[in-house]
């Protein structure tokens, strides 16, 4: 448990707030304020609590959920032999991260950035992000990580019985197995003939696919076939629910390998679990998988189903799976037809009220237990959230795990934007704080401001004509981003006109300012990226 | 915060007599640094009133501009070096550049073009 001082969240600007600067109208004293904001967001940064991924290598990465993700991915990839589930860069981390990077024909720097191996390693192993299998070909051979991928997604789908983790078994006789169960389970069949190649692989990596062709599905496949791909159906049930943040892991399911556990965790016995089946292929499911009973009872209870349909939809399962897959289908439907206005108003209004703000803080702390399910489900996530919201449900929502990383995930899609942009106001708060701008450290050249902005140019005439030069040009650079700052300035108090009536204080205060700065930052974004265009970047 | 940033602005705006003219004065000469004593800043206004008192430096150029199209350029009798004039022609530059941003600032928050 981290033993982090919540209270901190906004520390500086809650200061700012209750001091007299912050009661005084004086542009100084705003200005001032905008630059607490900015500092509380570097300190949000610094120690881990948001923490964008930087491209190139930090001296430390302080975001050890982040961290700990990418090491479980790899290690679920082959590229480690175990997983120490520590949230630090250390020597084999950093080797394991180099290996992929060389497997993926990326640049091999040994850190996974945002713009590269992040995205890489989320198309190979999330189930929400899409794979485009053209890019895991070169020379129209697969590359070694696209193998590792392809075993590890038919694992957790239940086709092979172990995670082949080094990439070495008979792709084509999987992903003909593959082809097969497809077949026999009575799903839409690709162009291609089933093999490894990319029509299939597209099938294999398309996990929204797979739900709506078992949600479609008209009639359920014959008992001989259900024995042949009930592993397959149970384990997208297992990764569907995984998602959405029931107490279910996709870790594969074999019926002949796997050792029967015992059923009683929860105090049900067998005999209870017999007495609630009803036919003997139910008791072998129920056995065999407990965890995704007490799963799918709870998602049938969270969707509105009272006790006893809940438990009999669960235990019969296979005889109704299609319900299942088709109440999914429909919750990413509704996801996909969710603006971001919607979305943004969603969240503002949950987090805002009383009861929830108590609550903020453990956002936190689930945070760092998520693992990888914080960078994956989302949009099942938004679905299960708008339901939840439908129904009587949403008076006794807390915040749970799902809440915490929706919450969590909306607020740091903000926090990149809303960093640099109070990076590139620091340049305008600068030039109206102080009455003077020198163009060295040697303050050969000094440009000093009146009240009217008049200006006086002190030029030291020990100085040569080149080191003048160069002074200038330094004072022009300042000066043109005090003219991009005072425009950016005049957008976010134009923009975020509301959130500047609040007293932000604590980890609450800075998750509630992040997701009201998140629907400004399409604006926010333009300017950072204009930024980016005329000063190359620097001072941010 | 919403409301003060906004009184600040419009203080910021009645302050400022005249945003329509722009006086830039350039100064040659020695210049000997003098810190504030608090952030170890440049005390730029003793640095100049010292300097001037003890006559080490000299006003090379004066440019006043009214934005109404008129513009006044004082040239002293010995004309100054030409990265003088280069490091002038800057300033001024600079002091278009800030009043295009003020003005920028102004006419988004409080409405200066109203």
């Amino acid at each position: 448990m981290d033993e982090r001082d919540f209270s901190n969240g906004m520390k500086r600007y809650s200061a700012f707030h209750q001091s007299r600067a912050g009661k005084d109208a004086s542009i100084v004293s705003v200005c001032k304020g905008l630059d607490a904001l900015g500092q509380d967001w570097a300190a949000a940064e610094s120690d881990g609590t948001f923490v964008p991924l930087p491209d190139q290598k930090p001296e430390r990465s302080a975001d050890s959920s982040r961290m700990r993700t990418i090491r479980n991915r790899l290690f679920m990839l082959g590229y480690m032999e175990a997983d120490s589930g520590r949230g630090n860069l250390d020597g084999p981390l950093e080797a394991a991260i180099a290996a992929f990077q060389q497997e993926a024909g990326l640049e091999v720097d040994g850190w996974v950035g945002e713009q590269e191996t992040w995205p890489a390693l989320q198309e190979l192993v999330s189930f929400e992000t899409r794979l485009d299998p053209l890019k895991w070909f070169r020379k129209g051979k697969p590359m070694k990580a696209l193998l590792r991928a392809v075993g590890l997604r038919l694992f957790v789908l239940g086709l092979l019985p172990e995670n082949p983790a080094g990439g070495d078994f008979d792709r084509e006789q999987a992903m003909r197995r593959f082809g097969d169960i497809w077949q026999r389970v009575g799903l839409k069949m690709p162009a291609a003939s089933p093999g490894f190649n990319l029509g299939w692989l597209w099938m294999l990596f398309d996990q929204d696919r797979i739900v709506e062709q078992l949600g479609a599905l008209k009639a359920l496949p014959g008992k001989k076939d259900l024995e042949r791909t009930h592993s397959f159906i149970l384990n997208a049930a297992k990764i569907e629910l995984w998602l959405m943040g029931y107490k279910v892991v996709p870790n594969g399911y074999d019926l002949e390998q796997r050792k029967v556990r015992r059923a009683d965790a929860d105090g049900m016995r067998k005999w209870d679990l017999l007495k609630l089946s009803r036919t003997l292929t139910q008791y072998y499911f129920l056995k065999k998988s407990f965890n995704l009973y007490k799963a799918l009872c709870l998602f049938w209870k969270d969707n509105g189903e009272k006790e006893e349909t809940a438990e009999a939809l669960s235990v019969d399962f296979l005889g109704d799976f299609p319900r299942f897959f088709a109440f999914v289908n429909s919750g990413l439907l509704a996801h996909e037809a969710m603006t971001d206005d919607q979305k943004q108003i969603r969240i503002e209004a949950f987090i805002s009220t009383k009861k929830h703000k108590r609550d903020i803080p453990a956002i936190w702390h689930s945070v760092k237990t998520l693992g990888g399910r914080i960078w994956d489900g989302m949009r099942r996530i938004w679905g299960w959230f708008t339901r939840m919201l439908q129904t009587a449900k949403a008076k006794i929502l807390k915040i749970g795990l799902n809440l915490s990383r929706l919450i969590y995930n909306f607020a740091l899609q903000s926090f990149t934007v809303v960093a640099n942009v109070f990076k590139s106001i620091g340049a305008v708060i600068d030039v109206l704080v102080h009455s003077c701008v020198s163009g060295a450290e040697n303050r050969k050249v000094s440009l000093w401001k009146d009240g009217d902005f008049d200006l006086c140019m002190l030029v030291d005439d020990s100085a040569g004509p080149q080191e003048i030069r160069q002074c200038c040009s330094a004072i022009a650079h300042k000066v043109g981003l005090f003219s991009f700052g005072c425009r950016v300035l005049a957008t976010i108090v134009r923009l975020l006109a509301n959130a500047f009536e609040t007293a932000w204080t604590g980890y609450f205060g800075l998750v509630s300012a992040l997701i009201k700065f998140r629907g400004t930052r399409h604006r926010l974004q333009s300017l950072v990226n204009e930024y980016a265009l005329v000063f190359g970047g620097a001072d941010r | 915060m919403k409301l003060s940033l906004e009184k600040a602005l419009q203080g910021l705006k009645n302050q400022l007599c005249d945003l329509t003219s722009l006086q830039v004065q350039t100064y040659v000469g020695e210049i000997e640094v003098v810190l504030d004593g608090v952030s170890d800043a440049t005390d730029f206004e003793a640095s100049l009133k010292n300097a001037r008192q003890e006559g080490r430096i000299k006003l090379s150029l004066v440019t006043k501009i009214n934005f109404d199209g008129d513009g006044v350029v004082l040239v002293p009798s010995s004309a100054p070096a030409g990265y003088i004039q280069e490091a002038h022609d800057a300033a001024v530059k600079a002091g278009h550049e800030v009043r295009q941003g003020l003005v920028a600032l102004f006419s988004d928050v409080v409405g200066l073009k109203k």
